[in-house]
C-alpha cells in the first residue's frame, strides 16, 4: 500500500494542499480563512471561560488556565474528528475518479488525512502563539507534541478507511457516524476534568483510545510534563493497529469498492 | 471468423483477453453484503452479467473498433481493460501503459486552468509530473487555446474541455489508447485534426481501441470490430461487416417510404443548366468575407492572393446550409500581384474525418480563366454541387498557376486558404434518400423482360 501509494505523492501532495486553499475560494480573504476560524474559536473560549464562566483547574494558577486546558484537549478532538469524518466520506466524494482511473483506493483517505493534518498544524500553532500571549510560556516538552499528534492523525486514518470502505457499501455509516462522534466527544474528558468523574467511570476511561492522545497533549501543555513512554507505546499500537485494521478491510474489499460506487 | 488477426498477432500480442466475465452482484438488502462476508455459503445476491467470456487480442499498430448498443458492456469491458474494474472471470494481459479517453477530464478541477490541470492529471494517471512539464509547450500549441490555456476551466466550453483533454491524451505517449465518444464533442476542425492525429499513432505504432456509436468513423480507423450485445461478443472480424451487422440487427435500415413519393427535388434540378448567378459586386462578397473571420491558415507564393470570398446558396442567400443535391456558389475575388498566364482557382472539400472528398479547380472543368497583369482583379464563381451524404465539412480555397515541372496535374500554389466552414449538408429524413454513401456517382439504369 505504501509503495503504491507513493507514485501518487506529487498527486497526494498538491491536491491536499489545495483542499486547504480552495475551501475558501473566491472569498476575498482566501487561504487566511483558514487560519482565521480557529483563531476565534481559540480566542472565544479563552474570553467565555477567563471571564464570563470563570473556572478553575487545579495546579494552574492563571485565569486563563481552564481555557488553555479545554483548548489543549478539543483542538486535537477537532483534527481527529475531522479526519475520520472526511476519510470515510472519501470513497464517495471521490467515486468520479475511482469510477474512471485505476487509482489506488487509499490515495484519496491519505490526501484527507494529509489536508486535515495540515489544517490540524495551523490551529496547533496559533493556539501556541495564543498561550505565549497570555503568559503561559511553553515548556521544552512542548516537542512531543507534534509526535503525539501524528500519532492521533495515524488513528483517525485507520479508522476512516475502515469506515470509508463500509460507507462505500452502507451509506448509513456516514450519518451515524456524525452522531456517535458527538457521543464520543462527551465521554472524553475535554470539556471538563478527568477527576469530576465517578470512579467506575474513571476506569471506564481507559476503554476509550481517543482519551490516551487527549491526556497526553493536555498534559503537554496545560503542565509542561513529558509523557510516559509508555502512553507512547499504547498510542503507537492504537495508530498502528488501526491502520492496519484499515488497509486489511480495504484489501479485502477492493475488488467491489467499485462495483457499488 | 477468428478473433485474432494471424498477421498481427504473429508477433506477440500487446493486448490479450481470454474469457472475461464480469458480474456484478445485486442485493435486495445491502445487509446481506455483510451476511455475505462472514458465511459465504449461501448465496444472498442476483447476479447481473455485464460480460460473458470475451476473448480477443489485438497486435502492435492494430485499431479494434467496438460497437454495440447501449448497455451491451462496452464501457465495462474499458473499464477491466484500464485497470479501474477487476474481472469476475478471465485473464487480460495488456503490454506497456494503457491511457484511455475516458479518464480524461475526469481528473480536471474547475478551479485550476489548463496548465495546472495537465500536470494534476498526469499525477492522478501516475506519471511523473517531469514528463509532462517537458510536453506542455507542444501539448499547448496542440490544443489551440491560446489565453485560456492559463484560465480556470470553469470558463471552458465543453468543446474547449475537450480539446485539453485530447491534447494531453496524445501527448502521454501511451502504448494503448481506449477512446470514447468523448471525441465527437469538439467542433469540426478539432474532430479532424484529432483524427489525424490518431491516423498517425496507429501508423506509428499505437495500438488502439476504439468505441464508438459513429459507425463511419469506426469503419474508417478500424479493420477489425468487436460486436457486444448483452454483454457477449455477437461477431468479431472485418469492421465493415460489423457495421452491417450491427444496423442488420439493430433495426436502424432506413425506412423505404412509398413508391410514389418523389426523390429530392435537387434531382431534377441537376440537370439544369447551371443559372448565371447574377455576378455580385467586390463590395457585396467582401461584405459577406469567409476569409477574415473563419480562416485559420493560409500559404503560398503569393503571386495571386485571394482577397475575399463569400457562399451564397442558388437564391443568392449568404449561408453554407445546403440540402443534398443542392447547390452553392462560391464567389472568390482573386488578385494578382504579378503577371499570371493561365491562373486557376479551385476548391478542397473534406469530411468529418478530414477525407478529401472532391477537389477542383477552372482548369479542371475546363475553364480557362483569362490571364492576369499586376493589380488585377478578377471575381471567380464556383458552383458546387453537393452530391455528397449528409454531414459537416470544411473546404479550402486555392488559386494557382500551372507548375513549370511535374506534368498537367501539377500546380503552383500561390495562395491557399485552409479549413473554412463548416458546410453544413442536410436530408430530410422523411424523404428517399437519392443514394447512400460519401458521394453520389452517375449511374444509370435499363431494363428489360428477356424474350424467351
Amino acid at each position: 500500500m505504501i509503495l503504491s501509494s507513493w507514485t501518487y505523492r506529487r498527486f497526494i501532495w498538491e491536491n491536499a494542499w489545495r483542499d486547504l486553499w480552495f475551501r475558501y475560494v473566491g472569498s476575498a480573504m482566501g487561504f487566511l480563512w483558514n487560519a482565521i476560524h480557529p483563531l476565534f474559536q481559540i480566542l472565544l473560549y479563552t474570553l467565555v471561560f477567563s471571564h464570563l464562566i470563570p473556572a478553575r483547574i487545579p495546579n494552574l494558577s492563571s485565569g486563563f488556565g481552564f481555557a488553555i486546558y479545554l483548548c489543549s484537549g478539543l483542538i486535537p478532538w477537532m483534527g481527529f474528528s475531522e479526519t475520520v469524518t472526511r476519510c470515510t466520506g472519501s470513497f464517495i466524494a471521490n467515486a468520479n475518479y475511482l469510477k474512471k482511473v485505476s487509482i489506488p483506493e487509499q490515495v484519496f483517505v491519505i490526501q484527507n488525512a494529509s489536508s486535515c493534518f495540515m489544517n490540524l498544524a495551523i490551529s496547533v500553532a496559533l493556539f501556541i502563539v495564543v498561550c505565549i500571549f497570555l503568559g503561559h510560556s511553553p515548556a521544552l516538552s512542548w516537542l512531543a507534541l507534534p509526535l503525539v499528534l501524528l500519532l492521533l492523525q495515524g488513528f483517525g486514518f485507520g479508522l476512516g478507511l475502515f469506515l470509508g470502505v463500509m460507507n462505500t457499501f452502507f451509506r448509513d455509516i456516514s450519518q451515524a457516524l456524525t452522531l456517535f462522534l458527538q457521543l464520543w466527544f462527551w465521554v472524553t474528558p475535554i470539556v471538563y476534568v478527568e477527576s469530576i468523574l465517578p470512579e467506575w467511570a474513571r476506569s471506564m476511561l481507559y476503554l476509550n483510545p481517543v482519551f490516551y492522545f487527549v491526556r497526553a497533549s493536555q498534559n503537554i501543555i496545560v503542565e509542561g510534563a513529558w509523557p510516559h513512554w509508555s502512553s507512547f507505546a499504547i498510542m503507537f499500537c492504537i495508530a498502528a493497529g488501526f491502520s492496519i485494521l484499515g488497509y486489511l478491510t480495504l484489501i479485502r474489499l477492493r475488488s467491489e469498492i467499485r462495483d457499488v460506487l | 471468423m477468428s478473433c485474432s488477426r494471424r498477421d498481427f498477432v504473429a508477433m506477440e500480442p500487446v493486448i490479450s483477453a481470454k474469457d472475461l466475465s464480469k458480474a456484478f452482484k445485486i442485493y435486495s438488502n445491502p445487509w446481506h453484503r455483510a451476511l455475505d462476508w462472514v458465511d459465504s455459503g449461501k448465496k444472498r445476491y442476483q447476479e447481473f452479467w455485464a460480460l460473458k467470456d470475451i476473448s480477443f487480442e489485438m497486435g502492435r499498430g492494430e485499431c479494434l473498433g467496438v460497437i454495440g448498443p447501449n448497455g451491451a458492456g462496452k464501457t465495462t469491458l474499458l473499464k477491466i481493460l484500464t485497470g479501474v474494474l477487476d474481472p469476475t472471470a478471465g485473464v487480460f494481459q495488456v503490454q506497456g501503459k494503457v491511457l484511455s479517453l475516458l479518464e480524461l477530464g475526469t481528473g480536471f478541477n474547475v478551479e485550476l486552468t489548463g496548465r495546472q490541470n495537465l500536470i494534476n492529471s498526469a499525477c492522478l494517471l501516475g506519471f511523473e509530473a517531469r514528463l509532462i512539464e517537458e510536453r506542455m509547450p507542444e501539448i499547448e500549441s496542440f490544443a489551440e487555446l491560446g489565453d485560456f490555456f492559463d484560465r480556470p476551466i470553469k470558463l471552458y466550453s465543453s468543446g474547449m474541455y475537450v480539446r485539453l483533454a485530447f491534447s494531453m491524451f496524445v501527448f502521454m505517449e501511451p502504448e494503448v489508447l481506449i477512446i470514447d465518444e468523448a471525441l465527437s464533442v469538439g467542433d469540426i476542425f478539432f474532430q479532424q485534426k484529432s483524427f489525424s492525429k490518431m491516423r498517425e499513432m496507429i501508423s506509428g505504432g499505437n495500438t488502439c481501441i476504439f468505441v464508438s456509436h459513429d459507425m463511419a468513423a469506426v469503419q474508417h480507423l478500424c479493420q477489425r470490430a468487436i460486436l457486444l450485445r448483452h454483454g457477449a461478443i455477437e461477431f468479431c472480424g472485418d469492421s465493415v461487416e460489423a457495421v452491417s451487422r450491427y444496423y442488420g440487427a439493430t433495426g436502424l435500415r432506413s425506412i423505404c417510404p412509398p413508391h410514389d413519393q418523389a426523390p429530392f427535388d435537387g434531382a431534377e434540378s441537376a440537370v439544369e443548366a447551371p443559372k448565371p448567378d447574377g455576378g455580385l459586386k467586390p463590395a457585396e462578397i467582401m461584405a459577406r468575407n469567409i476569409l477574415g473571420n473563419g480562416c485559420r491558415h493560409n500559404h503560398g507564393a503569393g503571386g495571386l492572393l485571394l482577397i475575399g470570398a463569400c457562399v451564397t446558396d442558388l437564391g443568392g442567400h449568404p449561408g453554407m446550409n445546403v440540402s443534398v443535391l443542392e447547390r452553392l456558389s462560391f464567389h472568390v475575388i482573386v488578385r494578382a500581384t504579378s503577371a499570371i498566364i493561365d491562373p486557376n482557382c479551385g476548391i478542397h472539400l473534406y469530411d468529418r474525418l478530414g477525407n478529401l472528398v472532391f477537389a477542383g479547380g477552372a482548369k479542371q472543368s475546363g475553364h480557362r480563366l483569362p490571364d492576369m497583369s499586376p493589380g488585377q482583379e478578377l471575381v471567380v464563381v464556383l458552383t458546387v454541387q453537393f452530391n455528397v451524404q449528409p454531414g459537416e465539412y470544411t473546404f479550402s480555397l486555392g488559386a494557382a498557376e500551372p507548375s513549370a515541372v511535374g506534368g498537367p496535374n501539377a500546380g503552383f500554389l500561390h495562395d491557399r486558404h485552409e479549413l473554412l466552414g463548416p458546410i453544413v449538408v442536410t436530408a430530410d429524413p422523411g424523404r428517399l434518400l437519392p443514394f447512400h454513401g460519401i458521394a453520389q456517382l452517375p449511374m444509370t439504369f435499363s431494363h428489360y423482360i428477356p424474350a424467351e
